[in-house]
Protein backbone atom coordinates (compact mmCIF):
# COMPACT_ATOMS: atom_id res chain seq x y z
CA UNK A 1 0.00 0.00 0.00
CA UNK A 2 2.53 2.34 0.58
CA UNK A 3 4.80 1.80 -2.01
CA UNK A 4 1.48 2.35 -4.16
CA UNK A 5 1.49 5.84 -2.15
CA UNK A 6 4.52 6.45 -3.63
CA UNK A 7 4.04 6.11 -6.57
CA UNK A 8 1.49 8.50 -6.99
CA UNK A 9 3.75 10.88 -4.70
CA UNK A 10 6.20 10.87 -7.72
CA UNK A 11 3.95 10.87 -10.53
CA UNK A 12 2.42 14.08 -8.50
CA UNK A 13 5.31 15.58 -8.38
CA UNK A 14 6.64 15.20 -11.81
CA UNK A 15 3.09 16.97 -12.75
CA UNK A 16 3.92 19.58 -10.68
CA UNK A 17 7.52 20.28 -12.64
CA UNK A 18 9.04 19.74 -9.03
CA UNK A 19 12.82 18.09 -8.94
CA UNK A 20 13.00 15.13 -7.02
CA UNK A 21 16.33 15.59 -5.79
CA UNK A 22 15.97 16.74 -1.97
CA UNK A 23 19.05 19.40 -0.64
CA UNK A 24 19.47 19.15 2.87
CA UNK A 25 21.98 20.65 5.13
CA UNK A 26 24.46 17.70 5.99
CA UNK A 27 23.42 16.33 8.84
CA UNK A 28 26.57 16.63 11.50
CA UNK A 29 27.31 13.80 13.35
CA UNK A 30 25.31 14.11 16.87
CA UNK A 31 26.33 12.75 19.85
CA UNK A 32 23.33 11.65 21.09
CA UNK A 33 24.43 10.37 24.94
CA UNK A 34 26.24 13.64 25.28
CA UNK A 35 22.94 15.66 24.23
CA UNK A 36 21.15 13.72 26.47
CA UNK A 37 23.72 14.69 29.71
CA UNK A 38 23.43 18.72 28.35
CA UNK A 39 19.66 18.09 28.61
CA UNK A 40 19.63 17.73 32.07
CA UNK A 41 22.56 20.43 32.94
CA UNK A 42 22.28 22.61 35.73
CA UNK A 43 22.82 24.95 33.02
CA UNK A 44 20.27 26.88 31.28
CA UNK A 45 22.35 27.50 28.29
CA UNK A 46 23.46 23.70 28.14
CA UNK A 47 19.93 22.57 27.96
CA UNK A 48 18.40 24.88 25.61
CA UNK A 49 21.55 24.09 23.04
CA UNK A 50 20.76 20.58 23.84
CA UNK A 51 17.02 20.95 23.24
CA UNK A 52 18.01 22.70 20.11
CA UNK A 53 20.36 19.92 19.11
CA UNK A 54 16.91 17.38 19.29
CA UNK A 55 15.05 19.43 17.88
CA UNK A 56 17.61 19.35 14.86
CA UNK A 57 17.78 15.93 14.78
CA UNK A 58 13.59 15.67 14.41
CA UNK A 59 11.67 12.67 15.94
CA UNK A 60 12.62 10.01 13.91
CA UNK A 61 16.31 9.79 13.80
CA UNK A 62 16.18 10.53 17.93
CA UNK A 63 17.56 6.99 19.52
CA UNK A 64 16.23 5.88 22.97
CA UNK A 65 18.39 7.05 25.11
CA UNK A 66 18.06 10.80 23.94
CA UNK A 67 14.35 10.04 24.05
CA UNK A 68 14.59 9.36 27.60
CA UNK A 69 16.25 11.99 28.42
CA UNK A 70 13.73 14.33 26.91
CA UNK A 71 11.03 12.70 28.51
CA UNK A 72 12.87 13.06 31.80
CA UNK A 73 13.98 16.77 31.15
CA UNK A 74 10.25 17.35 30.61
CA UNK A 75 9.63 15.37 34.52
CA UNK A 76 12.07 18.00 35.62
CA UNK A 77 10.19 21.01 34.60
CA UNK A 78 6.76 19.31 35.84
CA UNK A 79 8.38 18.98 39.28
CA UNK A 80 10.24 22.53 39.30
CA UNK A 81 6.75 24.17 38.19
CA UNK A 82 5.34 22.82 41.39
CA UNK A 83 7.57 23.87 43.56
CA UNK A 84 7.54 27.51 42.18
CA UNK A 85 4.28 27.53 42.58
CA UNK A 86 4.40 26.70 46.16
CA UNK A 87 7.08 29.57 46.68
CA UNK A 88 4.94 31.93 44.80
CA UNK A 89 2.18 31.65 46.93
CA UNK A 90 4.64 31.66 50.09
CA UNK A 91 5.29 35.23 48.41
CA UNK A 92 8.78 34.55 47.46
CA UNK A 93 10.44 36.31 45.44
CA UNK A 94 10.85 34.48 41.88
CA UNK A 95 13.14 35.22 39.09
CA UNK A 96 11.35 35.42 35.66
CA UNK A 97 11.45 31.51 34.50
CA UNK A 98 13.24 30.75 31.18
CA UNK A 99 10.77 29.32 28.35
CA UNK A 100 12.42 25.73 29.03
CA UNK A 101 9.32 24.16 30.15
CA UNK A 102 7.35 24.82 26.67
CA UNK A 103 10.28 24.34 24.49
CA UNK A 104 10.94 20.62 25.86
CA UNK A 105 7.13 19.84 26.19
CA UNK A 106 6.86 20.68 22.17
CA UNK A 107 9.87 18.30 21.69
CA UNK A 108 8.33 15.59 23.73
CA UNK A 109 5.12 15.87 22.11
CA UNK A 110 6.61 15.02 18.68
CA UNK A 111 8.09 11.94 19.72
CA UNK A 112 4.93 10.86 20.04
CA UNK A 113 6.21 8.19 22.16
CA UNK A 114 3.52 6.13 24.70
CA UNK A 115 6.63 6.28 27.19
CA UNK A 116 5.95 10.03 27.48
CA UNK A 117 2.60 9.54 28.78
CA UNK A 118 2.93 10.38 32.53
CA UNK A 119 5.68 13.19 31.91
CA UNK A 120 2.57 14.81 29.10
CA UNK A 121 0.05 14.45 31.94
CA UNK A 122 2.37 15.92 34.62
CA UNK A 123 2.80 19.08 31.84
CA UNK A 124 -0.87 19.48 32.21
CA UNK A 125 -2.36 23.23 33.05
CA UNK A 126 -0.29 24.60 30.18
CA UNK A 127 -2.91 24.31 27.75
CA UNK A 128 -4.01 22.40 24.22
CA UNK A 129 -0.84 21.07 23.13
CA UNK A 130 -0.17 18.90 25.82
CA UNK A 131 -3.62 18.15 25.95
CA UNK A 132 -3.66 17.20 21.88
CA UNK A 133 -0.93 14.84 22.39
CA UNK A 134 -2.43 13.13 25.49
CA UNK A 135 -6.00 12.40 23.01
CA UNK A 136 -3.76 11.34 20.80
CA UNK A 137 -2.76 8.51 22.76
CA UNK A 138 -6.78 7.59 23.22
CA UNK A 139 -7.65 5.33 26.16
CA UNK A 140 -3.88 4.70 26.79
CA UNK A 141 -3.60 7.75 27.95
CA UNK A 142 -6.48 7.85 30.21
CA UNK A 143 -4.55 6.19 33.82
CA UNK A 144 -2.45 8.73 33.76
CA UNK A 145 -5.22 11.28 33.22
CA UNK A 146 -7.06 10.39 35.77
CA UNK A 147 -5.03 10.56 38.35
CA UNK A 148 -4.11 14.00 37.73
CA UNK A 149 -7.89 14.48 37.39
CA UNK A 150 -8.67 12.62 40.55
CA UNK A 151 -5.78 13.69 42.75
CA UNK A 152 -6.19 16.17 45.57
CA UNK A 153 -2.89 17.25 45.60
CA UNK A 154 -2.99 18.38 41.56
CA UNK A 155 -2.88 22.06 40.84
CA UNK A 156 -6.29 23.54 40.05
CA UNK A 157 -5.04 24.05 36.37
CA UNK A 158 -4.11 20.75 35.98
CA UNK A 159 -7.33 19.30 36.78
CA UNK A 160 -9.27 21.71 34.00
CA UNK A 161 -6.96 20.76 31.55
CA UNK A 162 -7.32 16.90 32.69
CA UNK A 163 -10.83 16.94 32.51
CA UNK A 164 -10.83 18.95 29.32
CA UNK A 165 -8.42 16.06 27.63
CA UNK A 166 -10.97 12.98 29.05
CA UNK A 167 -13.64 14.75 27.45
CA UNK A 168 -11.94 15.11 24.19
CA UNK A 169 -10.73 11.36 24.84
CA UNK A 170 -14.80 10.94 24.99
CA UNK A 171 -15.91 12.47 22.37
CA UNK A 172 -13.55 10.87 20.03
CA UNK A 173 -14.94 7.14 21.05
CA UNK A 174 -17.21 7.36 18.47
CA UNK A 175 -14.11 6.59 16.30
CA UNK A 176 -11.74 5.70 18.70
CA UNK A 177 -14.26 3.49 20.84
CA UNK A 178 -13.35 3.61 25.01
CA UNK A 179 -13.81 -0.15 27.06
CA UNK A 180 -16.62 0.07 29.28
CA UNK A 181 -14.38 -0.09 32.36
CA UNK A 182 -12.35 2.88 30.91
CA UNK A 183 -15.59 4.70 30.36
CA UNK A 184 -16.59 4.14 34.30
CA UNK A 185 -13.58 5.47 36.05
CA UNK A 186 -14.01 8.61 33.68
CA UNK A 187 -17.29 8.37 34.85
CA UNK A 188 -16.31 8.27 38.51
CA UNK A 189 -13.99 11.30 38.24
CA UNK A 190 -16.36 13.46 36.61
CA UNK A 191 -19.09 12.67 39.55
CA UNK A 192 -15.83 13.46 42.00
CA UNK A 193 -15.38 16.40 40.50
CA UNK A 194 -19.11 17.47 40.41
CA UNK A 195 -19.33 16.49 43.97
CA UNK A 196 -18.14 18.54 47.51
CA UNK A 197 -16.35 21.70 47.44
CA UNK A 198 -14.95 22.45 43.93
CA UNK A 199 -13.52 25.69 42.29
CA UNK A 200 -15.10 27.50 39.55
CA UNK A 201 -13.35 26.39 36.71
CA UNK A 202 -13.09 22.69 37.74
CA UNK A 203 -17.09 22.75 38.04
CA UNK A 204 -16.97 24.14 34.58
CA UNK A 205 -14.68 21.46 33.29
CA UNK A 206 -16.53 18.44 34.65
CA UNK A 207 -19.98 19.80 33.44
CA UNK A 208 -18.32 19.66 29.90
CA UNK A 209 -16.95 16.33 30.39
CA UNK A 210 -20.01 15.07 32.13
CA UNK A 211 -22.49 16.13 29.27
CA UNK A 212 -20.05 14.52 26.77
CA UNK A 213 -20.24 11.26 28.74
CA UNK A 214 -23.70 11.02 28.15
CA UNK A 215 -24.82 9.54 31.78
CA UNK A 216 -28.08 10.10 32.71
CA UNK A 217 -27.11 10.64 36.64
CA UNK A 218 -24.27 13.02 35.60
CA UNK A 219 -26.51 14.48 33.69
CA UNK A 220 -28.99 15.55 35.98
CA UNK A 221 -26.14 16.99 38.44
CA UNK A 222 -25.28 19.36 35.44
CA UNK A 223 -29.41 20.04 34.97
CA UNK A 224 -29.22 21.13 38.62
CA UNK A 225 -26.53 23.17 38.16
CA UNK A 226 -27.23 24.99 35.80
CA UNK A 227 -31.16 25.72 36.73
CA UNK A 228 -30.02 26.25 40.74
CA UNK A 229 -27.79 28.71 42.13
CA UNK A 230 -28.08 27.03 45.28
CA UNK A 231 -26.25 23.80 43.71
CA UNK A 232 -23.06 25.95 42.49
CA UNK A 233 -22.97 27.87 46.06
CA UNK A 234 -23.53 24.25 47.27
CA UNK A 235 -20.31 23.18 46.19
CA UNK A 236 -17.89 25.87 47.22
CA UNK A 237 -18.40 28.73 44.71
CA UNK A 238 -20.13 31.45 46.40
CA UNK A 239 -19.27 34.87 44.55
CA UNK A 240 -22.69 35.92 42.61
CA UNK A 241 -21.11 36.35 39.35
CA UNK A 242 -19.03 33.21 39.38
CA UNK A 243 -21.94 31.37 39.85
CA UNK A 244 -23.65 32.94 37.06
CA UNK A 245 -20.20 31.90 34.89
CA UNK A 246 -20.56 28.12 36.11
CA UNK A 247 -24.57 28.09 35.48
CA UNK A 248 -23.64 29.69 32.51
CA UNK A 249 -21.61 27.03 31.61
CA UNK A 250 -23.24 24.28 32.47
CA UNK A 251 -26.31 25.50 30.72
CA UNK A 252 -23.98 25.64 27.39
CA UNK A 253 -22.45 22.35 28.18
CA UNK A 254 -26.42 21.10 27.74
CA UNK A 255 -27.21 22.78 25.00
CA UNK A 256 -24.09 21.71 22.73
CA UNK A 257 -24.96 18.05 23.26
CA UNK A 258 -28.91 18.62 22.74
CA UNK A 259 -27.59 20.29 18.97
CA UNK A 260 -25.60 17.23 18.83
CA UNK A 261 -28.78 14.83 19.40
CA UNK B 1 -10.21 14.40 7.02
CA UNK B 2 -9.30 16.87 9.53
CA UNK B 3 -6.33 19.03 9.42
CA UNK B 4 -5.17 20.14 12.45
CA UNK B 5 -2.27 22.13 11.83
CA UNK B 6 -0.66 23.68 8.71
CA UNK B 7 2.16 25.90 9.11
CA UNK B 8 4.38 26.88 6.77
CA UNK B 9 8.06 28.83 8.18
CA UNK B 10 10.68 30.80 6.84
CA UNK B 11 14.09 30.61 9.02
CA UNK B 12 17.73 30.05 8.97
CA UNK B 13 19.71 27.24 10.59
CA UNK B 14 23.39 27.31 10.61
CA UNK B 15 23.98 28.52 7.25
CA UNK B 16 21.37 27.82 5.71
CA UNK B 17 17.81 29.73 4.90
CA UNK B 18 15.62 26.99 5.24
CA UNK B 19 11.62 26.66 4.73
CA UNK B 20 9.58 24.14 6.67
CA UNK B 21 6.42 23.18 6.68
CA UNK B 22 4.39 21.33 9.63
CA UNK B 23 0.94 19.22 9.40
CA UNK B 24 -1.00 16.75 10.77
CA UNK B 25 -3.60 14.83 9.03
CA UNK B 26 -5.61 12.91 10.49
CA UNK B 27 -7.95 10.27 7.82
CA UNK B 28 -11.31 11.04 9.36
CA UNK B 29 -13.13 11.63 6.10
CA UNK B 30 -12.20 11.88 2.31
CA UNK B 31 -9.53 12.24 0.13
CA UNK B 32 -6.20 11.29 1.97
CA UNK B 33 -3.00 13.16 1.76
CA UNK B 34 -0.42 11.24 0.70
CA UNK B 35 2.73 13.67 0.52
CA UNK B 36 3.65 17.54 1.23
CA UNK B 37 6.41 19.04 -0.70
CA UNK B 38 8.42 21.94 0.63
CA UNK B 39 10.11 24.43 -1.80
CA UNK B 40 12.45 27.15 -1.56
CA UNK B 41 12.57 29.43 -4.59
CA UNK B 42 15.01 32.32 -5.36
CA UNK B 43 13.84 36.13 -6.65
CA UNK B 44 12.70 34.55 -10.00
CA UNK B 45 10.66 31.67 -8.93
CA UNK B 46 13.27 28.92 -9.17
CA UNK B 47 13.43 25.90 -7.57
CA UNK B 48 16.26 25.78 -5.49
CA UNK B 49 15.67 23.35 -3.22
CA UNK B 50 12.98 20.86 -2.30
CA UNK B 51 12.04 18.44 0.17
CA UNK B 52 9.11 15.42 -0.39
CA UNK B 53 7.89 13.54 2.10
CA UNK B 54 4.75 11.62 2.90
CA UNK B 55 3.57 8.28 4.35
CA UNK B 56 0.47 7.25 2.81
CA UNK B 57 -2.85 6.83 3.68
CA UNK B 58 -3.80 9.65 6.92
CA UNK B 59 -0.33 11.39 6.10
CA UNK B 60 1.05 12.44 9.51
CA UNK B 61 3.99 15.24 8.55
CA UNK B 62 6.46 16.78 10.69
CA UNK B 63 9.17 19.61 9.96
CA UNK B 64 9.45 19.15 6.43
CA UNK B 65 12.68 21.58 5.66
CA UNK B 66 14.06 22.66 2.22
CA UNK B 67 17.15 24.32 2.73
CA UNK B 68 19.36 26.45 0.98
CA UNK B 69 23.14 26.85 1.61
CA UNK B 70 23.24 30.15 2.11
CA UNK B 71 24.00 33.21 4.74
CA UNK B 72 20.53 34.48 5.59
CA UNK B 73 21.11 38.31 5.48
CA UNK B 74 21.55 37.47 1.56
CA UNK B 75 19.17 35.36 1.12
CA UNK B 76 15.70 37.60 2.23
CA UNK B 77 14.58 37.94 -1.73
CA UNK B 78 14.29 34.16 -1.49
CA UNK B 79 10.59 32.65 -0.81
CA UNK B 80 9.33 29.48 0.62
CA UNK B 81 6.21 27.71 -0.17
CA UNK B 82 4.17 24.09 0.37
CA UNK B 83 2.44 21.40 -1.66
CA UNK B 84 -0.09 18.95 -0.07
CA UNK B 85 -0.43 16.16 -2.95
CA UNK B 86 -3.52 13.92 -3.30
CA UNK B 87 -3.70 10.90 -4.91
CA UNK B 88 -5.39 13.02 -8.17
CA UNK B 89 -3.39 16.14 -7.60
CA UNK B 90 -1.21 18.24 -5.68
CA UNK B 91 -2.74 21.72 -4.02
CA UNK B 92 -0.48 24.32 -3.55
CA UNK B 93 -1.35 25.39 0.15
CA UNK B 94 0.54 28.28 2.16
CA UNK B 95 3.22 30.32 0.45
CA UNK B 96 5.57 33.25 1.22
CA UNK B 97 8.41 35.56 0.58
CA UNK B 98 10.61 37.06 2.63
CA UNK B 99 11.99 40.58 1.43
CA UNK B 100 10.19 43.90 1.19
CA UNK B 101 10.29 46.66 -0.41
CA UNK B 102 10.11 48.82 2.70
CA UNK B 103 11.16 49.48 6.15
CA UNK B 104 10.06 46.05 7.06
CA UNK B 105 13.46 44.75 5.63
CA UNK B 106 14.85 46.75 8.61
CA UNK B 107 12.66 44.53 11.00
CA UNK B 108 13.52 41.11 9.11
CA UNK B 109 16.95 41.96 9.51
CA UNK B 110 17.04 41.90 13.13
CA UNK B 111 15.83 38.45 12.69
CA UNK B 112 18.94 37.63 10.96
CA UNK B 113 20.66 39.70 13.45
CA UNK B 114 19.26 37.70 16.09
CA UNK B 115 19.37 34.53 14.85
CA UNK B 116 15.51 34.21 15.20
CA UNK B 117 14.80 30.76 13.96
CA UNK B 118 11.58 31.33 12.89
CA UNK B 119 11.91 34.18 9.94
CA UNK B 120 8.15 36.32 9.35
CA UNK B 121 6.69 36.73 5.43
CA UNK B 122 6.97 39.83 4.37
CA UNK B 123 3.29 39.89 4.08
CA UNK B 124 2.72 38.66 7.89
CA UNK B 125 3.56 42.70 8.66
CA UNK B 126 0.56 44.70 8.94
CA UNK B 127 0.61 48.75 10.07
CA UNK B 128 -3.23 48.23 12.01
CA UNK B 129 -4.98 45.67 13.64
CA UNK B 130 -6.83 44.65 16.95
CA UNK B 131 -9.97 43.72 17.60
CA UNK B 132 -12.85 45.20 19.94
CA UNK B 133 -11.43 44.27 23.24
CA UNK B 134 -7.70 44.59 22.44
CA UNK B 135 -6.56 47.80 20.91
CA UNK B 136 -3.25 48.18 18.11
CA UNK B 137 -1.34 50.55 20.40
CA UNK B 138 -2.12 47.78 23.52
CA UNK B 139 -0.43 45.12 21.47
CA UNK B 140 2.29 47.24 19.60
CA UNK B 141 4.26 48.87 22.93
CA UNK B 142 6.90 46.58 22.85
CA UNK B 143 7.22 46.50 19.19
CA UNK B 144 10.03 48.76 18.75
CA UNK B 145 10.07 52.09 17.11
CA UNK B 146 10.34 51.31 13.93
CA UNK B 147 9.42 53.56 10.61
CA UNK B 148 5.75 52.99 9.62
CA UNK B 149 4.83 50.93 12.78
CA UNK B 150 4.68 47.67 11.06
CA UNK B 151 4.12 44.60 13.52
CA UNK B 152 2.90 41.20 13.04
CA UNK B 153 -0.51 40.48 14.59
CA UNK B 154 -2.12 36.52 13.93
CA UNK B 155 -4.10 35.98 16.78
CA UNK B 156 -7.17 37.96 16.86
CA UNK B 157 -9.90 35.66 16.61
CA UNK B 158 -8.05 34.01 19.41
CA UNK B 159 -8.12 37.36 21.64
CA UNK B 160 -11.73 37.83 21.01
CA UNK B 161 -12.26 34.09 21.76
CA UNK B 162 -10.83 34.11 25.01
CA UNK B 163 -12.29 37.31 25.59
CA UNK B 164 -15.68 35.77 25.50
CA UNK B 165 -14.42 32.42 27.39
CA UNK B 166 -13.31 34.64 30.16
CA UNK B 167 -16.22 36.24 30.75
CA UNK B 168 -15.22 38.68 33.49
CA UNK B 169 -14.21 42.07 31.99
CA UNK B 170 -10.98 43.79 30.46
CA UNK B 171 -7.60 42.64 30.01
CA UNK B 172 -4.56 44.83 30.53
CA UNK B 173 -2.10 43.53 27.98
CA UNK B 174 1.61 43.99 28.73
CA UNK B 175 3.16 42.55 25.96
CA UNK B 176 2.24 41.68 22.52
CA UNK B 177 4.03 41.77 19.71
CA UNK B 178 8.18 42.38 19.78
CA UNK B 179 10.80 43.02 17.36
CA UNK B 180 13.67 41.05 17.83
CA UNK B 181 15.61 44.03 19.02
CA UNK B 182 12.79 44.69 21.56
CA UNK B 183 12.36 41.05 22.89
CA UNK B 184 16.51 40.57 23.30
CA UNK B 185 16.66 43.31 25.40
CA UNK B 186 14.40 41.36 28.33
CA UNK B 187 15.84 39.41 31.01
CA UNK B 188 14.95 35.34 30.07
CA UNK B 189 14.35 36.53 26.57
CA UNK B 190 14.22 33.07 24.26
CA UNK B 191 15.36 32.20 20.62
CA UNK B 192 12.10 31.88 19.42
CA UNK B 193 9.96 33.39 21.46
CA UNK B 194 6.36 33.72 19.93
CA UNK B 195 6.22 37.22 20.77
CA UNK B 196 8.65 38.07 17.61
CA UNK B 197 5.93 35.89 15.35
CA UNK B 198 2.54 37.48 16.80
CA UNK B 199 1.00 35.04 17.94
CA UNK B 200 2.10 35.39 21.60
CA UNK B 201 0.45 38.08 24.72
CA UNK B 202 1.12 38.83 28.43
CA UNK B 203 -2.03 40.01 30.18
CA UNK B 204 -3.42 41.27 33.31
CA UNK B 205 -7.10 40.83 34.54
CA UNK B 206 -8.07 44.83 34.36
CA UNK B 207 -10.95 44.29 36.49
CA UNK B 208 -10.46 41.86 38.99
CA UNK B 209 -7.60 41.76 42.13
CA UNK B 210 -4.58 39.36 40.14
CA UNK B 211 -4.73 36.49 42.43
CA UNK B 212 -3.69 32.95 41.58
CA UNK B 213 -7.60 31.81 41.61
CA UNK B 214 -7.91 34.98 39.01
CA UNK B 215 -5.19 33.74 37.02
CA UNK B 216 -6.57 30.67 36.80
CA UNK B 217 -9.85 31.79 35.35
CA UNK B 218 -8.27 33.26 33.03
CA UNK B 219 -5.63 30.69 31.62
CA UNK B 220 -8.65 28.06 32.00
CA UNK B 221 -10.33 30.26 29.46
CA UNK B 222 -7.44 30.42 27.27
CA UNK B 223 -7.42 27.11 26.92
CA UNK B 224 -10.96 27.00 25.66
CA UNK B 225 -9.62 29.82 23.18
CA UNK B 226 -7.48 27.06 22.25
CA UNK B 227 -4.06 28.45 23.47
CA UNK B 228 -1.10 25.89 22.96
CA UNK B 229 0.37 26.97 26.39
CA UNK B 230 0.07 29.00 28.80
CA UNK B 231 2.04 30.22 31.93
CA UNK B 232 1.46 29.34 35.36
CA UNK B 233 1.44 31.48 38.92
CA UNK B 234 4.98 30.73 39.45
CA UNK B 235 6.95 31.74 36.10
CA UNK B 236 6.95 35.23 36.25
CA UNK B 237 7.64 37.21 39.79
CA UNK B 238 4.99 39.72 38.55
CA UNK B 239 2.46 36.54 37.85
CA UNK B 240 1.58 37.52 34.97
CA UNK B 241 -0.35 35.57 32.20
CA UNK B 242 1.57 34.64 28.96
CA UNK B 243 -0.54 32.77 26.27
CA UNK B 244 0.54 31.83 23.36
CA UNK B 245 -1.22 30.29 20.05
CA UNK B 246 1.55 27.81 18.74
Amino acid sequence: MIAKHRLFVVAAAIAMGAPLSRVVPAQEAVDQKAVAQQLLSTEVEDRFRALAQARALGPSRIGPELRDALIAALEVENRRTKSRHEAALRGEYLEDRDEFYPEVAEVVVALRTARAIPALAGALGHGMMVIRALVDFGESAVPAVLTVVTSEDSLVPAVDDGLHTLQLVVEGSETRPLSPATRRVIVAAARQRLSGSQFDTVLCNASDLAVALNDRGLREIVQRLAEDGNEVVSRGVTDPSLVEHVQRRAAAALAKAAARR
Amino acid sequence: MTTRQRQLAAGQSNYYFTCSYTAFHYDDYGPLPIAVEVQALDPDGNVLASELRGEGGGVLVLDVIAAVPLAFLSSRDYACRAFVIYPSSPELVAEGKIACEDERNDILREYGIHSVPTVPFCSDFTTSGGTTHFSWPDWTQDAGNHAGGWAIGKIWGQLEQWYSSYDRGGFRVTSGYRCPHRNFELPGAVQDSRHMSGEAIDVFSAEHEWTPEEHTRMRDAARQAGSTWQSDWGAYNDHHLHAQWR
